[in-house]
């Protein structure tokens, strides 16, 4: 009960790279144990509140995660204090949004690591998350059951009684194919009206 | 060529989450570089797939901050069923003896930071180190920014986290001290008995007089600051101040 809050860092690591679903919950909610308060700690003194600091430190993880893939995340800082230099920078572009600080002087006095924001990535995520309401219900719990809860094909084929595993492949592309074109339509629209 | 499709986007889908081999990918990439089609359609999926990730990633957290939630309310409710007949004796006393002498001067007459025991800023340049630097030169406040950031797997965890309550402490934030003083007080560390006087302490600073004394009350005879707190107690409760 509650193993992940003893994960060092290294088996936080392990875990992420694992594609299975029981891996990425015991290393979500390890780093959460290990970031969550520290940054809503941070937020809430700097004029946020503790629904603010959630919402932060979801887009926090899913930015250390993209750095994870990339390789942009070199060890030479715990995760707690990758995570806390994300959500402060992450918390100052949206104060800096609401104009709520003068973000260049905040800016200044960071002596953070170089974590690059990249809030047009967190977009997508939003706009992901509108446009799979938008897809039968089939489709949207296909893409889950591949995507959020990492089933297998055969657990996809089981579930709507599918003849083969190719089939259950061939579901989930055209499920993909449909969410695709809403996203591309939706960023045709958007393009325009920018 | 409508049946053709997915196994090309399988194809995409192998490459991006690296399951190609190394000869595999570096062709697949050289048929990128020369075609933008098929460069542009890699770059659509990543974002894709970054997408529902990320909706993953949200849901994970949102689970783990709820399970932490109702972690804590239900170690709340315990904690205060525990400690709900001390309390109500306790009360009797709050009503009688109505205290003339405020919180705020008891705790400054009690409260003195608790020395540095720890020798780690030798050793670690790190934020721990630069921490307890600012904690022993009094920038209780700097101390703060460094030691909130105590990786959990640092042996020094614990003493961290202690010289962390202590800086909220005096900073005059016993809330936050607080917070970190209960959650080392489950641990089975060597500043148990300091944990329990800074705890009321901090209780008293808080103006929680109730909660202050039950932690004077646990503190024995031989105990860190057992005469402080005797008097401490007798100031709060038997001379009504």
């Amino acid at each position: 009960l509650n193993s992940y809050k003893k994960l060092s860092d290294q088996e936080v690591l392990d875990l992420l790279a694992r594609k299975d679903d029981r891996s990425a919950n015991l290393a979500f909610n390890a780093v959460y144990e290990k970031g969550f308060r520290m940054v809503s700690s941070f937020i809430r003194k700097n004029g946020g509140t503790e629904d603010e600091a959630l919402d932060i430190f979801q887009d926090t993880v899913i930015i250390f995660y993209k750095h994870l893939q990339e390789n942009r995340f070199r060890k030479e800082s715990s995760i707690a204090t990758y995570l806390y230099s994300i959500a402060r920078n992450l918390w100052y572009l949206q104060l800096r949004k609401k104009n709520r600080i003068q973000y260049q002087e905040e800016v200044e006095d960071q002596e953070d690591l170089a974590v690059e924001l990249d809030s047009e990535k967190i977009s997508i995520v939003d706009m992901i998350g509108e446009l799979l309401e938008q897809l039968d219900a089939e489709c949207k719990k296909t893409l889950k059951m591949f995507y959020f809860q990492k089933n297998s094909m055969s657990e996809i084929q089981n579930e709507f009684g599918l003849s083969s595993e190719q089939s259950a492949k061939t579901k989930k592309y055209r499920c993909m194919k449909k969410l695709e074109e809403l996203f591309v339509s939706c960023k045709i629209d958007r393009d325009r009206l920018i | 060529m409508a049946e053709q499709e997915p196994y090309t986007r399988e194809y995409i889908d192998k490459y991006i989450n690296g399951e190609l081999t190394s000869d595999e990918s570096d062709v697949f990439e050289s048929k990128m570089a020369n075609d933008k089609a098929l460069s542009n359609q890699v770059a659509l999926q990543r974002e894709l797939i970054f997408g529902l990730e990320g909706l993953a990633i949200r849901e994970h957290i949102q689970a783990a901050h709820v399970a932490s939630k109702n972690r804590n309310k239900r170690v709340r409710t315990l904690w205060i069923s525990a400690a709900a007949a001390s309390l109500a004796l306790l009360l009797v006393f709050w009503i009688v003896y109505q205290p003339a002498q405020t919180d705020s001067s008891l705790f400054s007459q009690f409260f003195r930071p608790f020395p540095d025991v720890i020798s780690i800023r030798n050793t670690d340049a790190d934020n721990s180190g630069i921490g307890m630097n600012h904690y022993v030169a009094g920038e209780y406040q700097k101390a703060i920014e460094y030691l909130s950031l105590a990786d959990n797997a640092s042996e020094n965890y614990i003493d961290l986290r202690f010289y962390l309550g202590l800086s909220y402490l005096a900073s005059n934030i016993p809330d936050e001290s607080i917070a970190v003083f209960n959650e080392l007080i489950t641990i089975d560390s060597q500043y148990k008995q300091q944990i329990r006087w800074y705890l009321a302490l901090a209780y008293l600073r808080n103006g929680e007089r109730s909660k202050s004394i039950l932690y004077l009350n646990q503190i024995s005879a031989g105990d860190f600051q057992f005469e402080a707190a005797q008097e401490l107690l007798k100031v709060m409760i038997v001379e009504g101040n």
